[in-house]
């Protein structure tokens, strides 16, 4: 239901506003000797400008997969079996290599975790950052690339960044990288910028100026950025929506204060359940209990079913082998549970 | 930089000190002597003596070691007991034969091994991949001489009178010193640089601009070249391999595929260098394979260099000449290993040498 919703949002440009991003039923799975591993199993995801749409879950949910599927750079033995992907309109999974690499890092670019593993060791990062442009504008006069390198490198903070451009990543602080990688990403003005736990490996001072820094490049660009993390103070910071992941699905999705205020879905419940609180005292922190099935043998029915209080709490048997949709429960905001089937109807 | 090299260049010394006692104490360990090695039947107690005498073999071996270090520290190799000329002169004779050998295989492992290793990385699991490594399994463990013979039996015999034809042994045409072709008036002693560079084969009638003797004198090299070739170039093809896959894996990799590098620059460009620097080091060790593979090379094509010369001065117990070009292979090893190091440092920003 929501899905023909969002169909009709998604092509319809008659109400004027056209998704940057908009991903439908997007599944990827890997092909192992061990079985089909259903990392992303049919996502659904909507991105505006000058909007932060942050994907949350714990590792293993498929949000860093669902980012690479959308620029196509998923590793063998995985591919994209099922779904459509378009940027303002453009369906992107029929798109040959030649096309999606044209489309990287000019139209749609990302960033890493792990900033200084992501660039290239034996190259100056100021070249690494050049052949963004050389790449996407080549019509460009040289020199004026190498400025804009610089001006670049400026724009994300960095200090003098003539002299830093021609620094090796490894003669870098982790968040000077991220900086460079950020550059990077906004090099040739994208309209999608994927962010993948670009702060995580960074220390809280250099993560919040990082998180300031998007946060600006957004509202000075209106570009749209897909923020992925498993943080929810992260979230509670830069989100405008929230996707929460879980074994390769969106089971919630919602804008930030609803999803804080209310949180639907027992697990986004037991999320932010186990969020510590400072100055509150407790024997044990909050956890959810149990595992996450395997991608590989997934139940029948919800896949937080096995985990889930609620259900006991309830006495739902539907649960166990029924696969809930993702209901739109309140405006914009959705959830895939059987708790909230009435109100739906 | 400066100073690294010299510090390099310095502990060598220990090194080629420790070598020069090592094969001066194996020769002498070798059972029989030189002199009835040399001379056979000939060998009579009183010529014998006469021979040790001349040759300082009558000297308690400390003393001949001392006297020994004396003459090396000089320049002064000694006297062959087989040729009865300098150790120098044989050299001169013998080097640029086996030089040019080991070049020429090693670019030809290189060439054909480093893009096979891409290519086998690059579409690795495939049947190009797994046909190349099998090759290369093989290639590995082949005999060197079983290989010569092979190659020279397929290329020499069986292919005889077509076009595909390789002369099986020998080393081409003598070719004029391309000091004279220059009309230089040098002074171009036995053991002098330009009798050295003269004595190469190939480049000799290169620079002479004699391309026919050129080209008679590569086709002898091409059958030695790929017997001795084929072992650097199954494990520089196997560690290419390895190597791009691994990097192949790392993040930087995928960044430049996000940032919209085709695959091509992605391979070539990003992964490349990053997976060079491992085979450069293997490159480096087996250049002293190859010195000591030339000697089984040279033996069953019949190319007089200093393989040759070595076996037989370790059969005629010709204890200058095996002390002699052990340490001048030993020089020359790790005098490329060192150029390897210095390499690096071009290769990865991420070395420094203190």
């Amino acid at each position: 239901m929501i899905d023909k919703a969002m169909q009709n949002n998604g092509n319809n440009s008659s109400n004027g506003e056209h998704a940057l991003l908009e991903v439908r039923g997007l599944k990827t799975h890997f092909f192992t000797r061990s079985g089909v591993v259903k990392a992303v199993d049919g996502v659904n995801l909507r991105v505006k400008r000058g909007q932060v749409v942050c994907i949350v879950g714990e590792s293993g949910c498929g949000k860093s997969m669902t980012a690479l599927s959308i620029l196509q750079l998923v590793d063998k033995p995985g591919r994209i079996v099922e779904g459509e992907i378009y940027l303002e309109g453009e369906e992107l999974t029929s798109k040959n290599r030649r096309e999606m690499s044209q489309l990287r890092g000019s139209r749609i670019s990302m960033i890493f975790q792990e900033p200084r593993s992501s660039l290239n060791p034996v190259f100056k990062v100021g070249k690494q950052l050049l052949e963004v442009l050389s790449i996407h504008k080549h019509a460009i006069a040289k020199t004026e690339r190498e400025q804009q390198v610089v001006d670049l490198l400026r724009a994300v903070g960095i200090p003098d960044p003539k002299k830093r451009a021609s620094n090796y990543p490894h003669e870098m602080s982790g968040g000077m990288a991220q900086r460079v990688m950020i550059a990077m990403g906004i090099a040739c003005a994208p309209d999608l910028l994927i962010a993948d736990e670009p702060t995580t490996a960074l220390d809280v001072t250099i993560q919040a100026q990082v998180l300031d820094l998007m946060r600006k490049l957004r509202d000075e660009l209106n570009i749209g950025i897909i923020f992925i993390t498993h943080d929810m103070g992260v979230v509670a910071e830069m989100a405008d929506i929230v996707a929460v992941m879980y074994a390769g699905t969106v089971v919630e999705e919602a804008p930030t204060e609803s999803l804080f205020e209310e949180p639907l879905h027992p697990y986004t419940q037991g999320l932010i359940a186990s969020i510590p609180i400072m100055g509150e005292f407790k024997d044990r922190l909050d956890v959810i209990p149990g595992t996450v099935p395997s991608l590989i043998d997934m139940p029948p029915g919800c896949r937080f079913a096995s985990r889930c209080r609620a259900r006991i709490e309830h006495n739902l048997e539907k649960c166990l082998d029924e696969e809930p949709e993702l209901m739109e429960v309140r405006s914009g905001h959705s959830v895939r549970c059987w708790l909230y089937e009435e109100q739906d109807t | 930089m400066t100073g690294y090299i010299l510090r390099r260049l310095i502990l060598a010394i220990p090194v080629i000190i420790g070598i020069l006692f090592f094969t001066f104490a194996l020769t002498r360990l070798l059972p029989s002597d030189p002199c009835r090695q040399q001379l056979q039947e000939h060998a009579t107690e009183a010529v014998c003596r006469e021979f040790n005498r001349r040759h300082g073999l009558d000297q308690p071996i400390p003393e001949q070691f001392r006297r020994y270090l004396g003459d090396i520290a000089r320049g002064d190799f000694g006297d062959s007991f087989e040729y009865g000329y300098s150790v120098s002169r044989l050299m001169v004779e013998r080097f640029p034969r086996t030089l040019e050998l080991t070049v020429y295989a090693m670019l030809f492992a290189i060439i054909v091994g480093v893009p096979l290793g891409i290519i086998s990385a690059y579409y690795h699991h495939s049947a190009i991949d797994v046909g190349t490594m099998v090759g290369a399994n093989l290639g590995v463990s082949m005999p060197v001489f079983w290989l010569g013979l092979m190659l020279a039996y397929v290329f020499g015999v069986l292919l005889k009178d077509t076009i595909f034809w390789l002369p099986p042994g020998g080393s081409g045409v003598d070719t004029r010193p391309f000091y004279e072709v220059w009309g230089l008036s040098v002074e171009a002693s036995e053991t002098s640089i330009w009798t050295f560079i003269a004595h190469m084969d190939t480049l000799n009638p290169l620079l002479g601009g004699n391309l026919a003797g050129f080209w008679d004198n590569f086709r002898h090299m091409i059958l030695p070249m790929a017997a001795l070739g084929t072992i650097p170039l199954s494990i520089i093809a196997r560690m290419s391999r390895s190597s791009l896959l691994e990097v192949l894996g790392q993040n930087y990799v995928r960044t430049a595929r996000a940032k919209g590098v085709r695959e091509r620059g992605v391979v070539f460009k990003h992964a490349f260098r990053n997976a060079m620097l491992p085979v450069v080091t293997i490159i480096g060790l087996s250049f002293g394979s190859l010195l000591s593979g030339a000697v089984l090379t040279e033996t069953v094509f019949g190319l007089s260099g200093v393989g040759d010369a070595l076996f037989s001065a370790i059969t005629g117990r010709d204890y200058t000449v095996v002390q002699a070009f052990t340490i001048v292979i030993a020089i020359i090893f790790v005098f490329v290993n060192l150029v390897v190091d210095i390499l690096y440092v071009f290769l990865d920003p991420r070395i420094r040498l203190e």
